[in-house]
């Protein structure tokens, strides 16, 4: 587990709320949540399906916008980011992997980790070197040709990483990034993930499995109908 | 996101769907190579009448006609001011003026040995040699002087008098036969003598000095060309009317001509010379304007023309926009992945543009290919019946510089109109939506 953690606040999200409208009901998948994450920190969060947890993912990733409440970055409110700094704000700061990896099909591994950096104008030469380097580190070297069709899932998902952190970005966050992977798979994507964090990068990771994130992270949230219930289920906190 | 990477992604995403991109790609090639097509024959029409102008050296050109002089007195009593040999002294001095010379075309029978063919005669100045369409005859030179009895025949009438080889006339006498008036038998017949001939033939002998190609065009020299000088010397009828017989046969007595040809020495004086024409009390007819008005008429039909490809292209627009949407229903995720990396609206807009872009600038590069094909097929087909009718060839086509800008911004211009409600509805993808796992 890392020890790099500081006291700096990276960001901070308080009265989190986002609401949807199906007819005539009104769905709460986030409800007044207050979240504090430092810089360096390994954050777990965990919860049945529908809990809010990816909810707070893609708030925090800029990719969607709150029902209420405010997320305080460095870089500003991004409630109050027009949709352009939005853009750039994921552009620069936020790494994201999903559980289905969300990989271009028709692009190959080093294709797609090349596409982090298509939006920070990086020179095409720069980029390929990058993205080639990325994906040694997540021990891809011979796989760079490869399309994500001839890649194991676990492959797809060392491809999505290399992704999201081609561009070292202040914050990962990883939404139930071994959903699909078997045991092997999990254990290598954890190590990865918390090898990233032990360099000082920050990382939230939503998933169901409060054993790797026990494992991986420094603090254990577990949210439930969209509001945390229990304050530190980490392996030194309370269940 | 720079602009080679939009190319680099555009091209790349058109050639992973190929059967789609060239059906797609295919119907920009028709839409373009029909307005290729179609306004080249018009920009052909508007090159051959350009040329003949050119060739006669028209634009800068003026004809002076006697304008008619209501007098106070009496009805239908209009006078002209006579085009003599005072009026082109003063018109000679007008600044600007490089020459002038009286409008001579008469009908004359022409005879070369015993053949003999009616034909009409052009008298022009020496300098006319410097013309374009005389600077290079088909054999022998234009005449050195305006007086030396020398002539110049276009290849169809040396034709009609017996002869192919051009080279072969040179050097040989051709005799001009025309019709003058009789006064004697006039008068004759005034006091009462019956029997006398009012007409009699006067017989002149020129040396054929060159022969000139024959040009399918309406402003070509006539058949054949005599110096001026030479002409003057002539005693010959030529009349499109009673009165002009009327005025000729008084010539003598001070009749003038029906009409001068004044040169300009620079075609920017154009409009100086023809104002101080005018104050000096004569018509003006002007080539150079005769030609604007022909060009805009033929632009008309130029347009008219374009109208037909202009359709076809917005028909293939409609398959762009066909194309485009349904790559976004296909690439949903993908454009939600890009916008999860830090693609903004903008972008993503730019990168459906960019392929509408491509899609256009391929279809108009391959349109104009074909377009030129198509012409060379029916310029193929019409030179073999020209051919076959003895009909001089004529390229009945011209593809000029603005002609394949314009089908090119033109087929570009269109598939960006055809892109712009795919890349608004791309903007508009959810990326939560996009990326929610299935």
């Amino acid at each position: 587990m890392s020890q790099t953690q500081d006291n700096i606040t990276l960001l901070t999200a308080s009265s989190l709320a986002r609401h949807y409208r199906f007819g005539s009901s009104l769905v709460k998948a986030l409800d007044g949540v207050d979240l504090d994450v430092r810089r360096g920190e390994f954050l777990g969060i965990v919860g049945a399906s529908g809990s809010g947890k990816s909810t707070l993912l893609n708030l925090l990733g800029g990719l969607d916008t709150p029902t209420a409440g405010a997320i305080r970055t460095a870089e500003g409110d991004l409630n109050r980011m027009n949709p352009r700094r939005l853009a750039r704000y994921r552009a620069t700061e936020v790494g994201m992997i999903f559980q289905s990896f969300n990989l271009v099909p028709h692009r190959s591994a080093l294709g797609n980790v090349e596409l982090a950096l298509y939006f920070l104008d990086v020179p095409l030469r720069r980029r390929r070197a990058l993205a080639a380097e990325m994906l040694t580190r997540v021990g891809l070297a011979d796989r760079l040709e490869h399309r994500p069709a001839d890649l194991s899932g676990g492959e797809q998902q060392r491809v999505a990483i290399a992704r999201a952190l081609v561009k070292n970005p202040a914050l990962l966050l990883a939404d139930e990034p071994t959903g699909n992977l078997d045991r092997d798979a999990t254990h290598m994507i954890g190590d990865i993930l918390a090898d990233w964090n032990r360099g000082g990068g920050t990382v939230i990771m939503v998933t169901h499995n409060l054993d790797l994130a026990r494992a991986r992270a420094h603090r254990v949230l577990r949210m439930d109908y969209g509001r945390f219930v229990a304050e530190d289920l980490s392996a030194g906190g309370l269940e | 996101m720079t602009a080679r990477d939009l190319i680099a992604m555009s091209f790349g995403n058109l050639w992973r769907m190929k059967l789609r991109s060239a059906l797609t790609i295919a119907g920009v090639v028709i839409g373009i190579a029909a307005l290729v097509s179609m306004m080249s024959f018009g920009a052909g029409l508007q090159k051959n009448v350009a040329e003949s102008f050119e060739a006669m050296e028209l634009f800068s050109t003026l004809k002076v006609l006697p304008r008619p002089q209501t007098q106070s007195s009496g009805p239908d009593t209009a006078t002209y001011r006579t085009l003599d040999s005072t009026a082109i002294r003063q018109l000679s001095q007008i600044p600007g003026v490089k020459s002038v010379w009286p409008e001579q075309v008469f009908q004359v029978r022409a005879k070369l040995g015993e053949k003999g063919a009616n034909t009409s005669v052009q008298a022009l100045p020496a300098e006319a040699g410097q013309w374009k369409v005389f600077r290079t005859l088909k054999a022998g030179r234009f005449f050195a002087s305006d007086t030396v009895r020398e002539a110049v025949l276009q290849r169809e009438l040396l034709k009609r008098l017996g002869l192919t080889d051009p080279d072969s006339a040179l050097g040989r006498e051709i005799t001009l036969i025309t019709a003058k008036v009789n006064l004697a038998a006039v008068w004759g017949g005034a006091m009462g003598v019956k029997g006398l001939n009012p007409f009699a033939e006067a017989r002149y002998t020129f040396t054929i000095s060159g022969v000139l190609e024959s040009t399918m065009s309406e402003y070509q020299p006539r058949d054949l060309i005599i110096p001026i000088g030479a002409a003057q010397q002539m005693e010959y009828l030529s009349f499109s009317s009673p009165f002009e017989l009327l005025n000729q046969v008084t010539r003598g007595a001070g009749g003038g001509y029906s009409s001068l040809t004044l040169r300009i020495a620079h075609s920017r004086d154009h409009d100086a010379v023809r104002d101080s024409i005018d104050a000096l009390g004569y018509n003006t007819f002007s080539f150079a304007d005769m030609f604007a008005e022909a060009r805009r008429a033929l632009m008309i039909f130029d347009a008219a023309l374009g109208v037909v490809g202009f359709i076809a292209l917005v028909v293939a627009s409609l398959g762009i926009a066909n194309t485009l949407v349904m790559s976004i229903m296909e690439r949903y995720r993908e454009i939600g992945i890009l916008k999860s990396l830090g693609a903004d609206d903008r972008d993503v807009r730019r990168l459906f543009l960019a392929e509408s872009a491509v899609i256009g600038f391929l279809g108009s590069v391959l349109g104009l290919v074909f377009g030129w094909i198509i012409t060379r097929i029916a310029q193929a087909i019409a030179g073999y019946f020209m051919a076959r009718e003895g009909v001089p060839r004529m390229e009945l086509f011209d593809l000029p510089w603005w002609l394949i800008s314009l089908a090119i911004v033109f087929g570009v211009g269109v598939s960006l109109l055809a892109g712009l409600y795919p890349s608004r509805r791309a903007t508009k993808v959810d990326p939560v939506q996009a990326l929610r796992h299935d």
